[in-house]
């Protein structure tokens, strides 16, 4: 089932994942899906390099988020589809955990599709593929397109490594208490989250889970 | 028609309100004079206060800088909002200039009712310019303009040495002795007083404040100080440290990458800076050792102590200021108090060399704009401080193993030295007092068995929670995922191929599969989601959410054993300030006791009952079930540890949620066979409200 993003129809697929056995399945997803799977054995170079090269060859990615333990690839998959973002549809796939969300908040942004690894199927990978060709038109489903929202900031945590803060979005289901690394605010800002803030900041609104949410372009006043 | 040229000009009034609002506090004022002189290459500057503790006082700097002549003062001295500062370049003397844009120094001026200008350049030594300005004539005038200057020329013996002398008459206000007293400080702190090599600025007020100053500042008791914290960032914004002890000998040094604490070493976007900290530990035992005395070190410290910020070799203010702590060294010492310095027993500087002019300081001189670049010479300067406390955590943490072990051989001294004693007592108090002593002996052993024991249990119960939490995650990306991945595809293919042969074939064995892993998840969920480090944390938590949370995450097990749990909760969401770590163990641990013990009962419905109710600031909940109840073991010996009446068992989970409890404000206690037959336990929770 061919997706179009420009002028190239998506045939191939990276699949880039750092356990052998789990690369081998999701290249049979892909194969199922009717896309050619090109599984990317390792260990990867730098991630401007390895996509450089890999986007000459392939039409789309699949990443799963965590690549650097075995000593797999020198980046991270959320990094890395963020860096493809408008450039190549990517997907990135991952099992929840607390830790990874907040690591993969960071670049939630760029990241279109988020698939939990038990959601992974021939149909949930072409779905996800024509969302991300979609976005990078600026076409955004209701859950990714962004809004100017107010974010209040209720607790900080400077002692937790890494520091957290606390925010709570009353545009949203305004009682949810979400915790956010400090590192997602840029470092001239960090200044500014104190207990009682408010600021305005790019959200998707439309997300239903915590973890989909993403905090972009911030204003402090 | 020909246009009408004009112009903008200014009202008088702004030379009024810009004084004004430009002028901090009179020390501040002054000392925008003595940048101006520093500027100029003097050595020496005085400042003299005549009669200035009532209105109508007089103030005098003078210095023996590079003077200025008649078109210095007219094209850079009296231009309002120009910099002195000439494009690049240092001074002769080596100085990077402070390039005042003159707003400060108008504040200065216009605290006395006239001021005075007196010139003499180095380059033409002959000549004098003489300026006066009265404001009174600004008051009367419209617009600045208006009021015309005249700079005089007067000849002079040629012995006379260049240098500037600024007479402000008339003060507007009295300066108060704290005003003398800061201004001295500000004075003897500003050209860096604690480097080894000194500009050679020495600024002299006057006053009689100062003398006692100057005699503390140049006591330096750097010698005195445990630690000594080096730190540096270079021009490529990659920084090293190194903590030396009060013999100048490297304790641990730190390479870029360990100073960091977030991004990959991401370089510090700042100006080369030079960061020194020298923490004293002020108590009698230290200083016995050292040549000064606590008092004068306390002393010294509480007058100079703090973190100075110099710009190209000149103080900053507010830094480092009594109540000024931009570093929040006390904020994170009252946040974790073991072995971080203080405002009060620390004393230092960060010294940036800015020639770039990077950091831009506030026109009202209340400190630098709070840019990126001033934010980076304090995560660096942070960043550093971090470094040390975890380095001397270290330290502190080798001192109590070391003690661990010391603690046992200095309790067998005591008990020979209090035996000793006892044999020397008379006889006949001496036999009662060796039974009492031998009693007091044993039992004291038993208890240090018990906990030593009871510490190997945590100890070992830790190490499998680090286990099982590793290997949750472990098998969650790996062995669990490949499981999972493998058998979908298996049912997509097999239906294909297959067709309706799949459904009696295949379909039960796949669906079992399916339910075993997703089973695995969730222990591994489990097991995760009890070590989040955000739980440990006290906070506020919702104690019926905690309780219907903790039932679902056992639901499996639950299902599996074949219990039901009923919940009764009171009306409203109480909730109690502590950490939700606390709670949950108390839950887990009870639930985990109610499924344990249900094994003995074979037939009929297994029931727990969590009920809760509000009594004025206290939660009551009563966790019941109808197992077999508290038999076998003595009702209060179920809370010690390692007690269990089941093989294998820990004999922990009670103790914990008892520790637990107590850790929340609260009580606990038993019942053999409560409401439902079983065990019950009665908790009390001080809450916060609902």
């Amino acid at each position: 089932m061919p997706k179009v993003f420009g002028e190239s129809t998506i045939k191939r697929v990276t699949i880039v994942e750092d356990d052998p056995s789990n690369r081998k399945s999701l290249a049979e997803i892909v194969a199922d899906a009717k896309f050619v799977p090109v599984p990317e054995d390792g260990p990867l170079c730098d991630l401007k390099s390895f996509t450089r090269g890999a986007m000459r060859n392939t039409d789309a990615f699949i990443f799963d988020h965590h690549l650097k333990q075995s000593q797999y690839a020198p980046f991270d998959g959320a990094e890395a589809v963020a860096s493809l973002y408008k450039k190549s549809p990517s997907l990135l796939c991952t099992t929840w955990g607390k830790a990874y969300i907040d690591a993969i908040r960071v670049y939630r942004r760029k990241i279109p599709i988020l698939i939990r690894t038990d959601d992974l199927n021939p149909d949930t990978i072409a779905i996800g593929f024509e969302y991300c060709i979609r976005e990078f038109e600026s076409d955004f489903s209701p859950s990714r397109r962004p809004w100017r929202t107010l974010v209040r900031v209720e607790d900080v945590d400077e002692q937790l490594r890494p520091p957290i803060f606390y925010v709570v979005l009353p545009g949203w289901y305004s009682s949810d208490k979400i915790s956010l690394p400090l590192y997602l605010i840029p470092s001239g800002l960090r200044q500014n989250i104190k207990q009682g803030v408010r600021f305005h900041a790019q959200v998707n609104k439309g997300a239903e889970n915590q973890e989909d949410l993403y905090f972009d372009n911030f204003e402090f006043d | 028609m020909k246009p009408i040229e004009v112009s903008l000009r200014f009202s008088t009034s702004i030379l009024r309100r810009l004084g004004e609002e430009l002028n901090p506090s009179p020390d501040q004022s002054i000392l925008e004079l003595v940048k101006n002189s520093y500027d100029a290459d003097a050595v020496d500057c005085t400042i003299e206060l005549t009669k200035t503790d009532r209105p109508s006082g007089t103030i005098r700097v003078s210095d023996n800088g590079d003077g200025m002549d008649a078109e210095a003062i007219r094209d850079g001295w009296l231009v309002l909002g120009q910099s002195l500062k000439p494009s690049g370049g240092r001074t002769k003397l080596g100085r990077i200039r402070a390039g005042s844009k003159g707003l400060g120094r108008l504040a200065a001026l216009r605290m006395g009712s006239s001021a005075t200008l007196v010139s003499r350049p180095r380059t033409d030594p002959r000549r004098q310019f003489h300026l006066t300005i009265n404001w009174s004539e600004y008051d009367e005038a419209a617009l600045v303009e208006d009021v015309m200057l005249a700079i005089k020329e007067e000849p002079i013996s040629e012995k006379s040495r260049a240098g500037t002398e600024i007479t402000l008459e008339g003060l507007r206000s009295s300066i108060t002795r704290m005003d003398v007293k800061r201004l001295a400080r500000s004075l003897l702190l500003l050209a860096d007083p604690f480097a080894e090599n000194a500009e050679g600025f020495r600024p002299i007020l006057k006053a009689p404040e100062f003398g006692d100053l100057e005699a503390l500042v140049k006591n330096r008791y750097f010698k005195d100080a445990e630690y000594h914290l080096i730190a540096r960032v270079d021009k490529s914004g990659k920084a090293h440290a190194s903590v030396t002890d009060w013999r100048g000998e490297e304790l641990f040094s730190a390479s870029h990458k360990d100073l960091i604490t977030e991004g990959e070493e991401e370089p510090y976007k700042c100006p080369p800076a030079e960061f020194d900290l020298w923490v004293f530990i002020l108590n009698k035992t230290t200083f016995d050792t050292r040549s000064s005395t606590l008092h004068e070190v306390r002393n010294w410290l509480q007058t100079f102590g703090g973190v100075h910020l110099y710009q190209n070799g000149l103080r900053v203010n507010p830094y480092g200021n009594p109540g000024n702590d931009w570093l929040d060294i006390n904020l994170m010492r009252v946040r974790s108090p073991e072995e971080r310095p203080s405002t009060n027993n620390s004393i230092g500087r960060v010294s940036v060399i800015d020639t770039g002019e990077l950091l831009i300081q506030k026109t009202d001189r209340s400190g630098f704009i709070e840019s990126d670049t001033f934010l980076e010479v304090k995560r660096f300067a942070t960043d550093a401080l971090e470094w040390m406390a975890r380095r001397r955590m270290e330290i502190a943490e080798k001192r109590r193993a070391q003690e661990r072990t010391e603690a046992p051989k200095r309790s067998e001294q005591a008990k020979e030295s209090l035996q000793q004693v006892i044999e020397k007592s008379p006889k006949a108090t001496r036999e009662s007092l060796e039974v009492a002593f031998t009693k007091y002996d044993r039992t004291r052993q038993q208890e240090v068995d018990k906990l030593r024991k009871e510490v190997q249990l945590y100890r070992t119960l830790s190490t499998a929670g680090i286990t099982a939490a590793t290997f949750a995650h472990e098998s969650a990306g790996n062995p669990i995922k490949a499981i999972s991945l493998s058998i979908n595809t298996i049912a997509r293919r097999a239906k294909e191929k297959l067709g309706r042969e799949y459904e009696p074939v295949l379909a039960e064995p796949v669906e079992r599969i399916i339910k075993s892993t997703n089973a695995l998840k969730v222990l591994g969920n489990v097991t995760l989601s009890l070590v989040d480090h955000e739980k440990r944390r006290a906070g506020r938590v919702n104690i019926h959410q905690v309780i219907n949370n903790m039932s679902k995450i056992f639901e499996p097990f639950l299902e599996r054993s074949k219990v039901i749990v009923i919940k009764d909760f009171a009306k409203g969401e109480p909730f109690l300030r502590g950490s939700e770590a606390a709670l949950e163990s108390i839950i887990t641990n009870l639930l985990d006791n109610s499924i344990i013990w249900f094994e003995g009962i074979q037939s009929g419905e297994r029931k727990v009952a969590i009920r809760t109710r509000i009594e004025d600031k206290m939660l009551a909940l009563r966790f019941m079930d109808n197992g077999p109840g508290i038999v076998g073991i003595s009702k209060k010996d179920i809370w010690l540890p390692g007690e269990t009446t089941r093989p294998n068992g820990t004999g922990l989970g009670l103790t914990i949620v008892r520790d637990a409890v107590k850790d929340l404000g609260g009580d606990v206690d038993a019942v053999e066979h409560g409401e439902l037959g079983g065990a019950e336990f009665v908790l009390e929770l001080p809450i916060l409200g609902a």
